[in-house]
């Protein structure tokens, strides 16, 4: 059965559309990081210096969340079989650790 | 009987690609492996490495990959077989046994192939997605039925490596052969791409690894790269296939696989890239064979192929996998327990694949919590060792708790 071209299209699309959506939140979420070089020097000697202190591998810390004041992490240690994942807050002023359900000022 | 044939030939092909995974598995998962066995965020997209972390719960999961991809890798010859039909080219002439196998040959005995076929990376992958894309370039029934899924492959194809990109104009031409229309087309190759270019900016990690290496590449110097190049071209080809798949490329007058041949040859050119990157010039070797051979009947096949058959035994030989296993496999497997196993120097995320608790760098505030401590450089400030037995007969300086 021969499938129209337009619904082949539609289709595509879709397939586009729904990922690409979602990966505009996500950026939006991050778009301190690409606007603001301080935020993202900031970010980035942040992250370093939280994993040499704690030990974590780079890989394992996933940024979810950038403000000009903290940054989100995803961290999932990367094992075989089940790995372990919570979320934390870098506060970017005093490189604190914090969970994510506290409210930073 | 032609059936019972080629279940045989497609026997044999499996027992090869059964060797070339043992032979792989000897060395154990090395550490690029491990990145996409765990989907570990980096350097490629997730499309591949998540469908790979899919079977972590399996024990063999190491196994499975290699003979799943080995098997793939092996059994693609048919591609080849089905891309040479003079049939589909409109040769006048059938026949030209000795210059398929020739071609076919091209592509078993490739040096990349033979030494990548095994192996959990996502050159051999993106091989195997040229592979594809090459045969599809001469089957434009299927393009003008189903444009939408060969866009769907593409999209697959960029969501497996970031090289993949390279291959648009191969797409875009089957596409446009298709009966595409240019803004058709335009959308089936270039939204897969814009949909890579935003998954990207949500990956700081990735993008920032992207950066770190292009600036690498252009340190390197032009002798280096040249050097690095040319051993990567003699690879993929096993010299032979190289020399004259080159050859049939560059005479040939299909823009789209020149382009993209270029766009490979310039990636692999300029980057960083290690030897087992050969393997994705292999697939244009074989296209460039089947434009030199397809034309008229060639009356050098098979010396041509005694030469490749030499020149791959040889080559190959240089460049086999590492057949000692990886260190991390044995500490680990000797130091393994609940607890955390803190780690002092660089380490390769092998050592996250081998071990079944968390992997931290070495502190010696943390030694309190640990199970395990490897010291693969000294482990400075040293910790008390009162309370942990140093385990012998290791390559590594390896402590575990008494």
């Amino acid at each position: 059965m021969r499938v129209p071209f337009s619904l082949q299209m539609a289709i595509f699309i879709t397939v586009l559309l729904i990922p690409g959506v979602l990966f505009l939140c996500q950026i939006w979420r991050l778009h301190p990081l690409y606007t603001d070089s301080s935020v993202r020097e900031s970010v980035r000697t942040s992250m370093t210096d939280v994993a040499a202190r704690e030990g974590w591998l780079l890989s394992d810390m996933l940024v979810t969340g950038v403000t000009a004041d903290h940054v989100r992490l995803h961290h999932r240690e990367h094992l075989r079989g089940a790995d372990r994942e919570f979320c934390v807050m870098i506060a970017l002023a005093d490189r604190s650790l914090h969970s994510c359900d506290e409210k930073l000022s | 009987m032609r059936r019972k044939t080629e279940l045989i030939i497609a026997g044999c092909l499996e027992l090869l690609a059964v060797a070339l995974a043992k032979w792989q598995a000897l060395g154990g998962v090395r550490t690029d492996e491990a990145k996409y066995l765990l989907n570990i965020p980096y350097p490629h997209p997730p499309l591949m490495r998540w469908l790979m972390s899919m079977t972590e719960m399996l024990p063999f999961q190491e196994m499975f990959w290699r003979l799943l991809l080995a098997t793939l890798i092996v059994q693609a010859v048919w591609l080849v077989w089905d891309l040479t039909n003079p049939e589909r080219s409109g040769a006048k002439s059938k026949g030209h046994l000795e210059d398929r196998m020739m071609i076919c040959a091209g592509w078993l005995l490739s040096s990349a192939v033979l030494v990548g076929a095994g192996s959990i990376l996502l050159a051999p992958v993106m091989a195997l997605q040229t592979l594809v894309f090459l045969w599809l370039q001469t089957r434009s029934d299927v393009s003008k039925k189903m444009p939408a899924a060969i866009a769907l492959f593409w999209l697959a194809t960029v969501f497996t490596t970031y090289t993949g990109v390279l291959l648009f104009p191969l797409v875009w031409n089957i596409l446009r052969r298709g009966g595409c229309t240019i803004a058709q087309t335009a959308l089936y190759v270039f939204g897969p791409v814009v949909l890579l270019f935003l998954y990207t900016l949500t990956n700081p990690l990735a993008l920032a690894i992207i950066l770190v290496h292009r600036d690498e590449g252009l340190r390197t110097g032009l002798a280096a790269q040249a050097m690095g190049f040319g051993t990567l071209w003699i690879i993929g080809g096993a010299g032979v296939a190289s020399a004259v798949g080159t050859w049939g490329i560059l005479r040939s007058r299909d823009k789209a696989l020149l382009l993209s041949f270029i766009l490979v040859c310039a990636y692999c050119f300029f980057s960083i890239t290690p030897r087992y990157y050969a393997v994705m010039l292999t697939p244009f070797f074989v296209a460039g064979l089947w434009k030199i051979f397809h034309a008229r009947r060639h009356p050098h096949a098979f010396p041509l192929l005694g030469c490749l058959i030499c020149a791959s035994a040889v080559i190959t030989w240089f460049v086999q996998p590492i057949r000692t296993p990886v260190v991390a496999r044995e500490v680990m497997s000797a130091a393994s327990g609940s607890g955390t196993v803190l780690i002092s120097g660089p380490f390769g995320h092998e050592w996250q694949y081998e071990s079944r608790s968390e992997v931290r760098r070495y502190r010696p505030e943390f030694t309190k919590d640990a199970a395990a401590i490897v010291c693969l450089n000294p482990c400075e400030p040293m910790f008390d060792t009162s309370g942990w037995k140093q385990l012998k007969d290791l390559p590594v300086e390896a402590w575990v708790r008494k």
